[in-house]
């Protein structure tokens, strides 16, 4: 039970709700785009989100879309998980989502949602990383399309009123081979201790990773490691886990050391199959 | 007509699965007000200041109650825990100030209006940091609190309880022991994790009627403390319980009844309904003790257990509840089912900076059966003997004597040797404990054996009334609650055989309601189907009798010549000379119109026979009136790699002296196993540095999910306990007893080392396999 009043609007267009975003942060509202409600709802229950005015996005077309535009593939910020667990659109996104939550809860958290929610997992992101897809932003001006990797640092970067409108892949990211793990405290079901994503593009394997870190992240160097030709497998792994340079996270889902275990083992599995894949 | 052993479904199964079934908290009535707890963010603090004066100005708000407005303490042993937080808190969680609101989410959003300014105090975060010398005390008042003479707390300490079994001779078991083992062993508090989370509603009447209605266990324990409190005279105390969606020992605690009755006296009387989030029914409603312990065994050569030196230190938390009596509950049974002459233990139930605990579901026996099984495999290891041969040479037998030097006979234990051998049997335990299988993966096998009495009040009764309807139906009113695990279906089995009568005759109400049902202890230990089922028995003894009295005056013969079967009284001698029971249980009435007899109502009652308090220097008593006793074993399959570890079956071969309900039992059985694998692979709080609880949602209290579990294999072996309904042994919490050390047995052999420590996730594995610390002592 949320023991608090708000207000509730559903616009039918981005420029609407961008207005109304307006006019209630000046009334003082704090307003908050709200799209499955999984995580507003449960913390609003807590008290750990405070807001006088909810804007549901899931009346526009645009976040409904999903499906082909010519080579690339349209994925509006309200589409569920659990569409895009069945929807093999992007093979990779779809097991990924596949294992974020529980089935009851993926029908509801959105693509949108998850990545630009408050729980740090953000899990659906890692595919998109890889992909270097597109996100497509709602502006006063209109709709603007920019790299993922411009507006994800961690956290989805972007001031409100604008929002996350769809995210684009195109086709050919899709069709590479790739490999996704996800290991948690115990449970088939539950928060990451390291969640990864990888593809292996021409240029060699990319790879993201949540759990591992306070933020999902996507890095470079890492990369560059374990695509080092040079390096026997356990060094790759070694030298690309040097490279992390934010803490790894010790918490009571897991200490830093065991991640670090679970990483390495993972990343090996990894670097395994995609050369099997390859040869 | 033998309904005994049938697998009849629960009589409220259809309402349950159409989800019409009602709890606690679907009721609501017009003009009821709703109360809302704050709690403490801290684990110990002093409470310097409560400011209540803007939340008193909040939308909705009646009243607000803090501790000061009620300066009483309760408890069931020992009377130490204000209802509402007096100048200090003790853990995180604790009810500090109640709000009453017009509605649900106005009393929260006023809580949050009140001011609180703290001190922190030193915190007592573990059984270590509650035994250090000088310790902070989470009650430096003890001596002051009022509690009953069988409980034994250390003033000027942490220390809540201690028991002590002084059996045999410590010096000559130690002298015969050829080898010894000594190891520590730990588990964290966890939670009951009952789906219907705790509700209480409470209105006083103008003519001083106090009507509870409570998700609970003990609603007649409800009644006495209203009246032992608040001195509302008992006759006036309606405690009224519905279905209750799963209870585990965690409801049989008196809590938020008591703050329900003070919220509505605050408003005059009006109905307030006070129910937990989630949240709260993990760290402000108690929970399920914690344990650190330390067991040293010694065994000759030959496998022959010697003797056994036994300490618990239970982390009951910041108030002592059942906790105390708990930690006696464990000395007494301390050995589990095996013969040790010379036995040595000390029982203490430590006061804690945490929530605090109450009974569980296997109450003391859950916990002290881990580390003594725990042992068990760690003797049979040095021996080099097989855990299971080793087990089979020292189990106990009628004839040896408890640690408490109880005596146990034919009737009050079950035959643990023939469960274990059966239990081995559907293991295969011939293939091997250890097996190599696909992708390097181990397959390994763990055993363990169980026991467990009810360590009930010596004084604890039941009763039943049963009256009928004028078709010759039967209605059975006795105070069970119906808490899920569908005694009030083996009831009417047994209400039904002695009859022989169809069970669709029979009619048990479902609801208890103190008013009217004449009184049944509490439903808990396992032992309503003992205790209100030999009642049950008594009542329809009685009904009978004056079925046969009045059927002999219309029949002209003797009481002793008739007997009742199939809805009809007859004639011993020639049955086609009947009377219905329609036609006798509501008076007989001869064709001139005459009438004799009178309704038939049967009465039957129960009281406990022979259990006595136990000796504070030795430990001596009789504690409860029989033991179940079982064999359990664990399959699983070990990644090396990952330490992960995939639950493939599980078996229980319990000795519950007869079946009454087949698949009823198995369920039993079976969800309980559920509950001590979700016990033994994750369950268990965590906390941060400042004692505040992090897992209080299941996103991070993990519970076995349905696609987790293995496969389970239940069967009961029957060694009557004569004084039992139709021989029947209590059954309902024993299959959660022994699987936490099967697991922990079958895992240490695939890592090679000791994992004493629950729960076992793939990391706790993984750093005892690194060689990093067990023990918190």
């Amino acid at each position: 039970m949320i023991p608090y009043n708000f207000d509730y609007e559903k616009p039918s267009s981005f420029s609407e709700a961008i207005s109304i975003y307006e006019k209630w942060e000046v009334d003082g509202k704090n307003p908050i785009y709200y799209c499955g409600g999984t995580e507003i709802i449960t913390m609003a229950r807590m008290d750990q989100i405070q807001t006088k005015g909810v804007i549901d996005i899931k009346g526009m077309p645009e976040c409904l879309d999903f499906g082909w535009e010519k080579d690339q593939l349209v994925i509006g910020a309200a589409i569920p998980l659990a569409k895009l667990e069945e929807e093999k659109a992007f093979p990779l996104l779809s097991r990924v989502c596949n294992r974020i939550a529980d089935h009851t809860s993926r029908c509801k958290i959105t693509i949108g949602g998850n990545i630009t929610g408050k729980i740090n997992y953000r899990e659906a992101v890692l595919p998109l990383l890889v992909a270097d897809a597109t996100c497509v932003i709602a502006s006063k001006t209109g709709m603007k399309q920019i790299p993922i990797h411009d507006v994800f640092d961690g956290k989805v970067q972007i001031q409100p009123p604008e929002f996350l409108l769809q995210v684009r892949v195109e086709r050919k990211m899709t069709t590479l081979p790739y490999l996704s793990e996800k290991r948690t405290k115990i449970d088939r079901i539950g928060y990451p201790v390291v969640s990864l994503a990888a593809i292996h593009a021409e240029d060699g394997i990319r790879i993201a990773f949540s759990g591992l870190c306070t933020d999902p992240f996507r890095s470079l160097s890492v990369e560059e490691e374990l695509n080092n030709r040079s390096q026997s497998l356990e060094s790759k792994v070694q030298s690309a886990i040097e490279k992390i340079s934010v803490p790894i996270l010790d918490d009571h889902h897991a200490s830093s050391a065991y991640r670090k275990f679970i990483l390495s083992n993972l990343l090996v599995d990894i670097i395994k199959e995609f050369d099997e894949v390859s040869e | 007509m033998d309904v005994i052993g049938k697998s009849i479904p629960r009589i409220e199964a259809e309402d349950k699965v159409t989800g019409r079934a009602k709890y606690t908290a679907d009721f609501s009535s017009p003009g009821m007000l709703h109360a809302k707890l704050l709690t403490s963010p801290h684990a110990h603090a002093r409470i310097v200041k409560i400011d209540t004066t803007e939340a008193k100005k909040a939308p909705g708000v009646r009243a607000i109650v803090t501790g000061q407005d009620i300066p009483i303490r309760v408890g069931p042993h020992i009377q130490g825990r204000p209802l509402l937080a007096i100048e200090k808190v003790r853990h995180h969680g604790e009810p500090v100030a109640l709000v009453v609101a017009d509605s649900e989410y106005q009393a929260k959003a006023a809580c949050k209006m009140i001011k609180v300014e703290y001190e922190a105090i030193p915190m007592v975060l573990s059984a270590a940091d509650a035994l250090k010398v000088n310790p902070s005390l989470v009650h430096p008042n003890l001596a002051s609190y009022s509690k009953d003479n069988k409980v034994h707390p250390e003033i000027n300490t942490n220390v809540a309880n201690r028991t002590k079994i002084r059996k045999g001779s410590m010096e000559d078991g130690w002298k015969q022991s050829e080898i010894i083992v000594e190891s520590s062993f730990f588990f964290p508090q966890s939670d009951h994790a009952a789906m219907e989370t705790r509700c209480a509603t409470a209105e006083i009447f103008p003519n001083g009627v106090v009507e509870i209605l409570t998700a609970s266990q003990a609603p007649y324990d409800v009644k006495k403390l209203i009246h032992d409190h608040f001195f509302v005279p008992l006759e006036k105390v309606h405690v009224k319980v519905p279905l209750v969606g799963g209870g585990f020992g965690g409801k049989a605690a008196v809590q938020l009844e008591l703050l329900a009755y003070i919220a509505s006296r605050a408003v005059n009387g009006k109905k307030v309904k006070l129910a937990n989030s989630r949240e709260e029914d993990f760290m402000t409603s108690p929970t399920h003790i914690g344990l650190d312990a330390k067991v040293k065994m010694g065994a000759t050569k030959t496998g022959q257990i010697m003797a056994a030196e036994i300490t618990f230190y239970f982390i009951g938390g910041a108030y002592s509840d059942e906790g105390v009596d708990i930690s006696k509950a464990a000395a007494l049974n301390c050995t589990g089912p095996y013969k040790i002459d010379n036995v040595w233990c000390d029982s203490l139930c430590l006061f804690t900076n945490h929530t605090y605990a109450t009974s569980f579901r296997g109450y003391a026996h859950i916990e002290l059966t881990f580390p003594i099984e725990r042992t068990i495999d760690l003797m049979a290891q040095k021996l080099q003997m097989d855990p299971i041969d080793f087990r089979l040479k020292n189990v106990i037998r009628p004839g040896d004597t408890t640690p408490s030097c109880a005596e146990l006979t034919q009737s009050n234990i079950g035959d643990v040797f023939q469960c274990l051998n059966r239990a081995k049997a559907l293991i295969h335990w011939e293939e091997g404990q250890k097996t190599v299988v696909e992708n390097e993966r181990i397959k390994v096998k763990g055993v363990s054996c169980f026991w467990k009495t009810s360590t009930s009040s010596t004084n604890a009764s039941s009763g039943a009334v049963i009256t009928f309807n004028k078709d010759g139906s039967i209605n059975l009113s006795c105070g069970v609650v119906e808490i899920g695990q569908g005694t009030k279906t083996t009831l009417a089995q047994i209400l039904a055989q002695r009859f022989k009568m169809d069970m669709g005759k029979i009619h048990v109400m479902m609801d208890v309601n103190t008013e009217v049902n004449p009184e049944h202890w509490k439903t808990v230990a396992s032992s309503s189907t003992y205790m209100v089922g030999n009642a049950v028995l008594r009542a329809a003894e009685d009904a009978i009798q004056q079925i046969c009295r009045l059927a002999s005056s219309v029949l002209l013969c003797n009481p002793e010549d008739i007997d009742v079967a199939e809805g009809k009284a007859y004639l011993k001698s020639n049955p086609k000379k009947s009377l219905y029971l329609k036609d006798l249980v509501h008076g007989y009435q001869y064709q001139n119109g005459n009438a004799i007899g009178g309704q038939v109502i049967g009465r039957g009652s129960f009281i406990m026979r022979h259990l006595t308090h136990i000796d504070p220097s030795t430990g001596k008593g009789i504690p409860g009136p029989s033991w179940t006793v079982g064999a359990q074993a664990v399959e699983v399959i070990f990644d090396p790699k990952t330490y992960t570890y995939e639950l493939k079956k599980a078996v229980s071969v319990i000795d519950l002296g007869k079946v009454l309900n087949l698949m009823g039992a198995t369920g039993q059985v079976m969800g309980g196993m559920s509950m001590g694998l979700g016990f033994a692979t994750r369950e268990g709080f965590t906390y941060n540095g400042e004692g505040q609880v992090l897992d209080t949602q299941f996103r991070t209290y993990k519970m076995m999910r349905y696609g987790e579990q293995p496969e389970y294999v239940v069967e009961f072996i029957e060694t009557p306990q004569i004084d039992g309904p139709y021989g029947a042994r209590g059954v309902g919490e024993h299959g959660t007893i022994g699987i936490a050390p099967a697991l922990a047995n079958a895992l240490s052999l695939a890592v090679e080392v000791p994992l004493n420590k629950l729960p076992l996730t793939p990391e706790t594995i993984w750093q005892t396999k690194r060689g990093e610390s067990n023990d918190s002592l």
